[in-house]
């Protein structure tokens, strides 16, 4: 289906925790998998359960699809070129200046819809977000807890100590 | 997060931090799983990683304590670590001869015998371990004369090779291992050694079968290049018939310090039907294509051409010229593009060469057939200028414009400004700014132009004022275009224009460019400090300060 032909109708999609959107189906294809089950299941009154996304993300996601609905679809470029380009744009930068909580949840949901643009912003955001910081800080920022044993961890350090900047 | 994110998320996180070997060292000490997504990010070219010579010792030993201990020689057991947590040889992905040469003789510095063996027994164990390689450069010579596609392992780690790089051949037959194995390249490059090297003759000759063979034994091949470091090797016609073998799939082809012995392969690259992009860098002897005659087919999706020094004859550039026609969009022109005649006899006494007096016909072929371009760069001289209202009015879509003297040097402004020349557009500069296309975002002159206020005054009114050129343009479809396009001008460069005054900056507050945000004015030499002081509280940050500027202020700092 053509974002011409499908342009004014529109799809309902619906939260895990049961809230329905109507989304124009140009932007509801933003996410390949969405798009992808439009164009199976063709035009159809019943809604498209996301069990996996809840109404405060997906709210926010379609916020993100709803602004890039005219940019081109992403070329199949191998993942290295995609990942030469690491500049955010103003808007999706202010768009991404939220909790880390949220920001996490954004990222799933780009992961699950299959949004590769926004999959992407969202991971420069957080991989700028680890840049410099030390194994301890890195634990801290993200909540994570080390489970290498002392001599795990000593014996990694020095397998991998040409790695470390002194 | 580890909780949080599934793994595809935190790798796809930490792949952006693939160049920052510090960030990723912090990340594998996280915790386990962490370690396990950024040991294989970490590993893949380590000596890709610019390491100090301690950090290469480190980096080496880490590789050696995976040796099996049985082929490692009595006297050197001693040298060997506790087997390490993972086997990171099956990580490497980059097979760089260099690199990996140059950081083994930082280790071996350490070990006074067995050197050789060491170095090929770890070359064995990168290639038996690692399950697929996408690179592999090669360096002119390696420590051993073992061809490595032989090695045991090897079919199924270079299999699936997507890059590959020779100078030449270390050793005979590598090329032709290489095609036997590797049929999924992408990219080939391809250098001829110099000739210093011992066995250049015997060695550059069965290279070119072998390069052949290569080539034709791809199946997607989409880049190549072609280079010769002693300019004198004949590549072979069977190469430049490979050439077509590919022509599905081939959309880059360079050629860089070739000399063709007469035998351009036009033909051949014309069956290349997806040529996209063609480079041809500092090439000569091209031969005669004026004996052409017949048809030829064009060159449907050729996008962009570079020709940079490359000494090509006056017809031949305008065939290729003609031959992209319509699809093409990126131009360079750099360096002497064209080839220099000798002059008649008589002169030959003086030993005096002149340029193809063609060149001065450099920029017509695009006025004529080349509608479509979008960028276009180029190194020019004076008598080249009286075009460029007519390229520029042919190129309605034309984003980036820049024009560069042949004096002018990419890394020095002092030398840049000293040698050129002072080229006088008092009647052409007004005209030119008529010509500009709305579409024009980029307008740069890396040439020092002269023109008094008045004329620089009509050019800022006429790149402002567009509407008429879009009226002449759409004369049957006025109805449509009656929108007025005003220029989209984002950068302005007249940076090495010494004749820019406090007067010439006054036209831009009476023909402001709102579009614009980079303004370049490096090497004006009339402006003073309240004059220039004006221009920045107008525009901002967006202007160069002037040169003289600069050395004031350093001479005030000092």
């Amino acid at each position: 289906m053509t974002s011409e032909s499908s342009e004014g109708k529109k799809v309902t999609l619906k939260s895990c925790d049961d809230v329905e959107f109507k989304v124009e189906i140009p932007v509801a294809s933003r996410s390949i998998l969405l798009k992808n089950m439009i164009e199976d299941v063709g035009e159809t009154d019943q809604s498209i359960p996301l069990p996996n996304v809840n109404e405060k993300v997906l709210k926010k996601v379609l916020e993100w699809c709803q602004h890039h609905v005219n940019d081109p679809q992403p070329t199949n470029d191998d993942d290295d070129s995609r990942r030469r380009n690491t500049e955010i744009d103003d808007w999706d930068q202010r768009f991404l200046n939220v909790e880390q909580d949220m920001l996490f949840e954004i990222i799933l949901a780009a992961n699950y819809l299959d949004i590769k643009p926004l999959l992407d912003i969202g991971c420069k955001t957080v991989a700028n977000m680890i840049k410099g910081k030390s194994p301890e800080e890195i634990r801290n920022t993200f909540n994570i807890v080390n489970d290498f044993t002392p001599e795990e961890e000593e014996q990694i350090r020095k397998e991998n100590e040409w790695a470390e900047d002194r | 997060m580890a909780s949080y994110l599934p793994v595809e998320c935190i790798r796809e996180i930490l792949e952006y931090l693939r160049n920052d070997t510090n960030s990723l060292y912090s990340c594998l000490l996280v915790n386990r799983n962490w370690c396990e997504i950024t040991i294989p990010i970490l590993w893949r070219n380590p000596f890709g990683r610019d390491l100090k010579s301690n950090r290469c010792k480190m980096l080496i030993n880490t590789y050696v304590s995976r040796l099996k201990t049985e082929e490692i020689p009595g006297e050197l057991v001693p040298i060997q670590n506790e087997i390490s947590t993972f086997n990171y040889a099956t990580f490497l992905r980059v097979f760089d001869c260099e690199k990996i040469l140059l950081a083994f003789h930082y280790w071996a510095i350490s070990i006074s015998s067995f050197r050789l063996f060491i170095f090929k027994l770890l070359i064995q164990h990168f290639i038996a371990n690692s399950p697929k390689f996408d690179r592999i450069d090669f360096k002119k010579s390696m420590l051993f004369s073992d061809n490595i596609f032989l090695f045991p392992g090897a079919r199924r780690s270079f299999s699936k090779l997507r890059n590959c790089n020779f100078f030449g051949e270390y050793t005979k037959g590598l090329i032709d291992s290489c095609a036997s194995v590797a049929k999924d390249i992408r990219y080939i490059s391809f250098r001829c050694l110099e000739p210093q090297h011992p066995n250049v003759n015997n060695v550059n000759d069965d290279s070119m079968d072998g390069l052949a063979r290569l080539i034709r034994s791809q199946r997607q091949l989409k880049k190549i290049l072609l280079s010769d470091g002693r300019y004198n090797t004949i590549f072979k016609n069977e190469i430049f018939e490979s050439l077509t073998t590919q022509s599905d799939t081939l959309t880059v082809i360079k050629f860089l310090s070739i000399n063709f012995h007469e035998n351009f392969p036009l033909k051949h690259l014309l069956i290349c039907k997806n040529l996209k992009v063609l480079k041809i860098v500092n090439c000569k002897n091209y031969g005669n294509c004026s004996k052409i005659t017949e048809k030829l087919q064009q060159f449907h999706q050729l996008k962009a051409i570079t020709f940079s020094s490359s000494r090509l004859p006056f017809e031949l550039y305008r065939k290729l010229i003609s031959l992209a026609g319509y699809s093409l969009q990126t131009v360079v022109l750099m360096g002497k593009v064209f080839a220099e005649i000798p002059l008649p006899n008589s002169f030959a006494n003086n030993l005096q060469v002149t340029s193809n007096p063609s060149s001065n016909s450099m920029l017509e072929p695009f006025i004529e057939m080349c509608p479509n371009i979008r960028q276009f760069l180029a190194c020019v001289n004076e008598s080249q200028i009286v075009y460029l209202p007519s390229l520029l009015r042919s190129c309605r879509n034309l984003k980036r414009i820049s024009l560069y003297d042949p004096k002018y040097q990419s890394r020095s402004f002092y030398s840049s400004i000293r040698d050129m020349q002072t080229i006088n557009v008092e009647n052409l500069l007004a005209e030119i700014g008529r010509a500009i296309p709305p579409s024009l975002i980029k307008f740069n002159i890396n040439m020092n132009w002269k023109f008094s206020v008045e004329v620089f005054g009509s050019f800022l009114q006429n790149l402002g004022d567009t509407s008429s050129t879009t009226a002449i343009l759409s004369k049957d479809t006025r109805k449509d275009m009656r929108v007025t396009r005003t220029t989209q001008l984002q950068r302005l460069s007249f940076q090495f224009c010494t004749c820019m005054t406090d007067e010439h900056l006054e036209m831009f507050y009476m023909y402001p460019i709102k579009s614009l945000s980079i303004l370049k004015i490096r090497g004006a030499e009339g402006i003073s400090e309240d004059g220039f002081r004006k221009l920045v509280d107008f525009f901002g940050d967006c202007v160069g300060v002037p040169q003289k500027f600069r050395k004031q202020r350093n001479t005030s700092r000092d």
